[in-house]
């Protein structure tokens, strides 16, 4: 993927062009907001990441003048301030995706890789499978090979999720974004307890582990 | 002298001088147009008494006996009171020879030392029989008259308005007072003293009194605000400081050590807890400072606390406890979804810290959100204490946490207009949250 990462902060601007270029990317990256804005406008990116407190141009008026003149990149806002009045504020201004720093990469990564699929998975899919795994959508069926596994809402919910996103990262604040509709940060790692009641029915009986745990980051099923 | 400029600027003085000054104005006015109408009701009297001695004396309508009469007149009176002059063909007799001003009837000061004439007189001239019959009275009348009025004025308005004036000043000089001490409470507040407060201002209270007051509770508030301030910064500091210099630890241990893995995960996880405190100060700090309420929208209590309880279920199972959710016709309330989500993560995760096992329940009954535990509790003399921000109960300094939940959880209750209770659950703790219902309009 092509992405331009617009951020005034050395350590952070090339910490997360290498580690995007370690991954593979081909990555970009401005130190101002104009500087930005002009390479945004003359290139094709896949996905933008963007620091909200930029020099000349904020990541927020960035955005909204990209939007305006009918640029759809995706673009991920990179932020020091917490707090939903900001999150909010990022999405209305046309951002697609927001970050707290610090961040993990691993959360970056994922939330990029989310970002870029994002119109493909608009097909209507009503089986989806992994290895042996199959879980059909219409009739709330899981089966592993010839086996019944019966889920709760929740887990069918959480293995639905990251089958939907085969061979990508799902992050626990995506999962919990996603399954729960919840954006907040638990101390406690609740999402862990549910992934594991559901290792114990999709994995512990049979003899491949699907649900893999990626370290510093969250959970993956292969394809 | 910059005294009484002053005074002379303080709004009651001011008032007190529009008032006198109305006043003086007013009964002036009054005393002038009585003072008229007297004075020619006296006018017209005399003009009537003259009249009818001129008719008596020209009642012989003949030169000789009018002078006759005139000269007999002037014999059975005095000169200083009434005058009497004929001026006819045979020359002038009468008892006044001097100038005499021309017009009918007029007043005039008359002199004539010979017949001793001297004063103020009224006379009324006559054509008669042979020449003119002028008789004049002296103006006594009048002039007493004159003095009666300017005496009631010198009793009556003169003490009236200085008794007003000096009321002015004493209660102007009283409202200075009470003015300087509220600008001098003001510049010590300005200066940094925010333990400055007004004297108690004597008096019964007035619209100043009042003003005092509000400055009083600002200050009270402000010096609070100040201290809260004061208060985190130095518990930021102490409780940061602590992770942070485990930090420098770790890392000159991980340099020694060359790359060592779990040394560098013990690092990651102390970044981890400082970032996280850091969060939580900044999150309590953004809704304190008035998070908008715009965003606030239906919420349904029961339908959000399954759903944070489904969230900890399986954690709680893990850890031994029994999270358990008990709904009592669960009302709909006006909040933030997401900052209400957050109080009962923090309540939840709260209990399953500090308890050791055990059923944890949530309750929710019409707007009230309560979470029990079956803990060692919080003992009631600070209750009050854990609400602050990095308050940490003594035996709670070796578990998990940073003394921002329940700050948290008080900041986001404090948003919604509600009321936060920790009671005593015998055994455990109980914490109580009440939110108004939301009714549609």
């Amino acid at each position: 993927m092509r992405i331009l990462v617009i951020e005034d902060d050395r350590t952070t601007g090339d910490y997360i062009l290498k580690g995007l270029q370690e991954e593979g990317h081909v990555a970009d990256l401005c130190r101002s907001g104009r500087e930005g804005l002009i390479a945004a406008q003359t290139n094709d990116f896949d996905v933008l990441i963007i620091d909200r407190m930029l020099p000349g141009l904020d990541g927020l008026s960035l955005v909204r003048t990209l939007r305006a003149a009918k640029n759809r990149t995706p673009a991920i806002f990179l932020t020091s301030l917490d707090g939903v009045d900001d999150r909010i504020e990022g999405l209305n201004a046309g951002g697609d995706d927001y970050l707290v720093k610090p961040f993990a990469f691993g959360e970056l990564s994922a939330r990029i890789n989310a970002l870029a699929r994002r119109p493909q998975m608009r097909a209507v899919e009503t089986v989806l499978s992994a290895s042996d795994l199959r879980m059909d959508l219409i009739r709330r069926r899981v089966t592993r090979g010839e086996t019944d596994i019966e889920l709760l809402p929740r887990e069918f919910a959480l293995l639905e999720c990251l089958l939907r996103c085969k061979g990508r990262v799902q992050t626990r604040t995506m999962l919990l974004e996603e399954v729960w509709g919840l954006s907040f940060d638990p101390q406690t790692n609740v999402v862990e307890s549910h992934i594991s009641k559901l290792r114990g029915k999709v994995d512990k009986p049979f003899d491949t582990e699907l649900i893999k745990t990626v370290r510093g980051a969250g959970y993956r099923i292969d394809a | 002298m910059t005294h009484w400029r002053e005074i002379l600027r303080t709004t009651p003085m001011r008032l007190t001088l529009r008032l006198v000054v109305l006043f003086v104005a007013a009964s002036l006015g009054a005393f002038a147009v009585t003072w008229w109408l007297a004075n020619e009701a006296l006018l017209d009297a005399t003009e009537t008494v003259l009249e009818q001695q001129i008719d008596e004396l020209s009642a012989a309508d003949e030169p000789q006996a009018i002078g006759q009469a005139v000269k007999a007149a002037v014999k059975r009176s005095d000169s200083d009171h009434l005058l009497l002059r004929y001026d006819g063909p045979d020359g002038t007799v009468g008892n006044y020879l001097g100038r005499l001003p021309p017009g009918k009837f007029r007043q005039s000061d008359l002199e004539d030392e010979q017949h001793d004439v001297d004063g103020h007189y009224i006379l009324l001239g006559k054509n008669v029989a042979g020449g003119t019959l002028t008789v004049g009275q002296d103006a006594e009348a009048l002039t007493e008259l004159r003095d009666v009025f300017i005496q009631v004025l010198t009793f009556t308005l003169l003490p009236t308005a200085l008794l007003v004036l000096t009321g002015g000043v004493f209660i102007a000089l009283r409202s200075a007072r009470r003015a300087a001490a509220i600008e001098d409470t003001l510049a010590r507040l300005t200066a940094g003293d925010l333990a400055a407060r007004l004297p108690v201002l004597t008096g019964p209270p007035d619209d100043l009194t009042r003003v005092g007051s509000a400055i009083d509770r600002l200050a009270a508030a402000q010096e609070a605000s100040v201290a809260a301030l004061r208060q985190v910064s130095a518990d930021i500091a102490h409780d940061l400081k602590t992770p942070i210099q485990r930090l420098a630890v770790l890392l000159s241990e991980a340099r020694d050590k060359a790359p060592h893995l779990e040394v560098l995960d013990r690092a990651s996880a102390e970044i981890d807890g400082i970032v996280a405190t850091f969060q939580s100060l900044l999150r309590i700090a953004q809704i304190e400072g008035g998070s908008p309420r715009s965003r606030f929208a239906p919420v349904d209590l029961g339908s959000l606390a399954e759903t944070m309880v489904e969230l900890y279920e399986a954690a709680a199972e893990e850890t031994g406890h029994n999270l358990h959710l008990t709904l009592t016709d669960p009302a709909t309330i006006k909040g933030d979804r997401m900052l209400l989500g957050q109080l009962l993560a923090n309540l939840i995760e709260n209990a399953l810290r500090h308890t050791s096992s055990g059923a944890i329940t949530v309750f929710v009954e019409n707007a009230s959100l309560i979470v029990a535990d079956k803990g060692p509790g919080i003992p009631k003399e600070e209750r009050q204490a854990v609400l602050r921000r990095l308050y940490r109960l003594d035996r709670s300094r070796s578990t998990p946490g940073n003394g921002l939940g329940l700050s948290l959880v008080d900041a986001i209750v404090k948003l919604h207009d509600g009321s936060l209770v920790l009671s005593d659950n015998d055994p455990g703790l109980r914490v109580t949250v009440r939110f108004a219902e939301f009714t549609e309009m």
